[in-house]
């Protein structure tokens, strides 16, 4: 056994006590792609960051069978190991070039930059790996894709051998995943070795030469991509079988809950970042924004829940124009919110779970301002179990996973009886075994006859969950569809990127 | 007043006033772009004012003194990056803490020194020199204005044109840039962030310490306790509203000097309370820092 690199007795554990990784090995031989699969929190990135030097770890890393010490990223570098994580480490005010080769500039005795020089070599790199980017855009304006394609070149141009990608496809249409599959292929042939850090099966079985799988921090088995099936792996990565389908019978449309009509919203530099909208919510059934980020859904979603009050158009709610009201008095009505960000406006990450399960209704709950805090804790203590949250009361909601901290969100939001539900990107970051719970409850919910928006990029939750599906992009609906079966993923992509357009029937 | 207003000597006389606020705004200017906040270049400026006139007096020589006030700029700026940077301290508390010590070491610099708390008129310092080009100062309005300044003046100019080198075609400039842009970002390319920063503040330093040198040794020829009288603040709201460029952060400076001299002046043309005249550059600070919020509002939002 002498591949590439050598991971030996990797152990890592977290000065909260949290044990990341426990005594893993791994080997990545020279030229593959390997993929990293692990549910959240399973120790894939922390091994990761441990090769990278991003985090210390007791163990030993070997480099082509020598033994190496690797204490920070700078370290990794010189070893030519390069990681693009999976939010961005770029400087937004720099431009593509300025970005890619900042921290190693060329320049002169006197520390002055030769720009020319670095434009041609920017260029050079971008034609030799088929990636093409405008090198003089600011980053902060760039795509997302766009800027991946910066990350990589940025860890290219510093000479790197090895790339480790964070999950890199979670910020990409299915065009943008399959251009930069074929990048990837590319780099490999170019000798480069390539780990990817993923928990998209269909995306392992397309790209990758080998799989680790990780679970609970501990290296559960290594195999040729040849050798194994979807299902194996991600039984491996969860520890039972799981069901991968979400089992739901046809829905059953009620009335319209909620009718957004002609909804405009003015955007970053003056344009439209909603421009004349309209479709509605209808009890009883899951209807799905779906598109590539920033093409208006976040500014519809903020509208709808209050949270943006600048906006032309209609939104009326169970029949009243919610124009103008205050997000208490929306929520009032019916509302609940599960929001894409579950550290900044999900929950408070400095309060306790108890805090954040109770922080809708804790006002409903009290006496002369007192809390009733036996009964609120008791119904709390309840949610704990019934959504299989891994936690304590009184434990800080920020010492807990991405899958369990939203795991409260949505018992929060979803206990509290409403009428329609907008969820915003609800299983992002969040492992198969809850994305399973949360999807059988925004399905019960729906049975139940609730309204249900379902905001999301990831294109597996989409088709299984949708009954109907309106598709942004530039913000406007580019697609309704109203028979989800009877699109694929090519085609959904292709009214993502605005290639295509639907003969849209409002209503 | 009109005439007041459009005479070669309102022109000549707010750029005048507005050189100490300059120099305060490209004080401000290199420590922001690095992402540490000094609100101290009003102290730094008033203890550099002190202790360059002071050896202007006592070594004869204005290069000297000049030297003194910016070292001195510097030694108060290091003071902020040792509490801020070493000690971890928040950058804008500390500046607070050291603008109060400036104003008190200010005048005990003077007490122990000469023995009087109030100005140092007794022992006069030898004035920064201005630089006269025969002929070319004859050319009307212009002559005057480029051709014929303190020393300070064409400082200032080369100081512009050296922050804009700086920050757009060198490796430290890029490096303050990310430090204030994207710290993280910064650190993970190897950067030393907080070494950046120390930098930038010496560079801030030495803006001051010549801010403060223009008051006592060339506007007038000794130290008066206050005589910063807030020029070190409204050097980083001209600076705020010059957004971070070396340019623009002078043409607002020149206007607060404007202001500043029209307060002053005015009292001569204009049958006004002088009291309210005197809140004139103060007023124009905190109406121009609305503006200044209300814009970057504006931008935020779209």
């Amino acid at each position: 056994m002498s591949g590439y690199i050598e991971m030996r007795g990797i152990t890592k554990v977290y000065p909260s006590g949290v044990v990341a990784n426990k005594n893993v090995n791994l080997s990545i031989e020279k030229g593959e792609i390997h993929a990293i699969a692990g549910e959240n929190g399973a120790g894939k990135s922390t091994i990761m960051k441990v090769l990278y030097g991003a985090e210390k770890a007791d163990g030993e890393i070997f480099l082509d069978g020598r033994k190496v010490s690797i204490n920070s990223p700078r370290a990794a570098g010189a070893l030519g190991i390069g990681m693009v994580y999976q939010h961005f480490m770029l400087v937004g005010q720099f431009t593509a070039w300025e970005n890619i080769f900042f921290g190693i500039e060329e320049k002169n005795a006197l520390g002055v930059l030769k720009k020319k020089e670095m434009i041609r070599r920017a260029e050079e790199l971008c034609e030799k790996y088929d990636m093409h980017v405008d090198l003089t855009a600011r980053a902060a304006d760039v795509s997302a894709s766009t800027a991946q394609k910066i990350e990589i070149l940025t860890v290219l141009a510093r000479g790197a051998q090895l790339l480790i990608l964070d999950e890199p496809t979670a910020v990409l249409t299915p065009q943008e995943t399959e251009q930069l599959f074929g990048q990837l292929r590319l780099l490999k042939k170019s000798g480069y070795t390539i780990i990817i850090i993923t928990h998209k099966l269909k995306e392992i079985m397309a790209l990758c030469d080998r799989v680790t799988i990780m679970r609970q921090g501990e290296n559960v088995g290594v195999y040729n991509i040849s050798d194994v099936s979807e299902a194996e792996i991600s039984r491996l990565m969860v520890g039972r079988d799981v069901q991968m389908k979400v089992d739901k019978e046809k829905a059953q449309p009620g009335e319209a809950l909620l009718t957004v009509t002609d909804l405009t919203v003015r955007g970053k530099g003056g344009r439209n970042a909603v421009s004349g909208v309209s479709f509605s919510a209808h009890r009883g059934e899951i209807l799905c924004i779906a598109g590539v980020e920033g093409n208006g859904q976040r500014e519809v979603v903020r509208s709808v829940c209050g949270l943006n009050r600048k906006y032309t158009g209609e939104i009326r709610f169970g029949g009243v124009n919610v124009a103008g009201m205050k997000i208490r008095k929306i929520r009032k009505l019916g509302l609940s919110h599960i929001p894409e960000d579950r550290m900044t406006t999900g929950c408070n990450t400095a309060a306790s779970i108890c805090d954040n399960l109770i922080a809708l209704d804790y006002a409903e709950n009290s006496r002369l301002g007192f809390l009733k805090t036996k009964k609120l804790r008791e119904r709390s203590c309840g949610q704990i179990a019934d959504y299989g949250i891994k936690g304590t009361l009184n434990q800080k909601i920020g010492m807990l996973s991405g899958g369990n901290m939203q795991k409260v969100v949505v018992a929060r939001e979803l206990d509290s009886d409403p009428a329609l539900i907008v969820a915003d990107q609800p299983t992002r970051g969040v492992d198969i075994g809850a994305i399973e719970t949360i999807h059988k409850r925004i399905v019960a919910m729906r049975d139940a006859g609730k309204a249900v928006i379902l905001v999301s990029a990831d294109l597996a939750e989409v088709f299984s969950l949708a009954d109907r599906i309106i598709v942004f992009h530039d913000g406007e609906i580019t697609a309704d569809i109203t028979d989800v079966s009877s699109v694929d993923e090519v085609q959904l992509g292709r009214y993502m990127l605005g290639l295509e357009r639907m003969e849209v029937q409002h209503g | 007043m009109i005439g007041f207003i459009f005479s070669e000597d309102f022109l000549l006389s707010s750029v005048m006033f507005a050189l100490p606020i300059v120099f305060a705004a490209f004080a401000a200017l290199i420590s922001n772009r690095a992402g540490i906040v000094n609100i101290n270049i009003e102290g730094s400026m008033s203890v550099a004012a002190v202790c360059g006139t002071l050896v202007s007096h006592f070594t004869n020589s204005w290069v000297l003194g000049l030297l003194t006030a910016a070292a001195v700029g510097v030694l108060m700026s290091l003071l902020l990056a040792l509490a801020a940077l070493r000690l971890r301290t928040d950058s804008f508390l500390s500046g607070i803490a050291l603008n109060t010590l400036a104003t008190g070491l200010s005048v005990y610099v003077l007490y122990a020194v000469l023995g009087v708390k109030g100005d140092s008129s007794a022992a006069a310092a030898v004035a920064i020199p201005k630089i006269s080009i025969p002929v070319l100062r004859d050319i009307p309005v212009i002559g005057k204005l480029l051709f014929d300044q303190s020393v300070l003046f064409y400082v200032a100019i080369l100081a512009a044109i050296f922050l804009s080198f700086l920050l757009r075609r060198t490796k430290l400039g890029t490096e303050i840039k990310a430090t204030g842009f994207n710290p993280a970002v910064a650190e993970s390319v190897g950067i030393r962030t907080r070494v950046v920063k120390v930098k930038a503040l010496i560079i801030c330093g030495v803006f001051a310490g010549l801010g403060g040198a223009f008051l006592s040794m060339s506007y007038l020829q000794y130290f008066s306790a206050g005589m910063v009288a807030g020029r070190g603040f409204i050097g980083i709201a001209a600076e705020a509203m010059g957004l971070g460029s070396p340019w623009r952060t002078a043409f607002f400076s020149l206007l607060f000097g404007a202001v500043d001299y029209f307060s002053v002046g005015a009292q001569t043309v204009l049958t006004f309370p002088y009291e309210l005249l005197n809140t004139l550059p103060y007023l124009m600070t905190i109406a121009a820092l609305v503006i200044y919020a209300v814009i970057n509002k504006n931008k935020k939002e779209k």
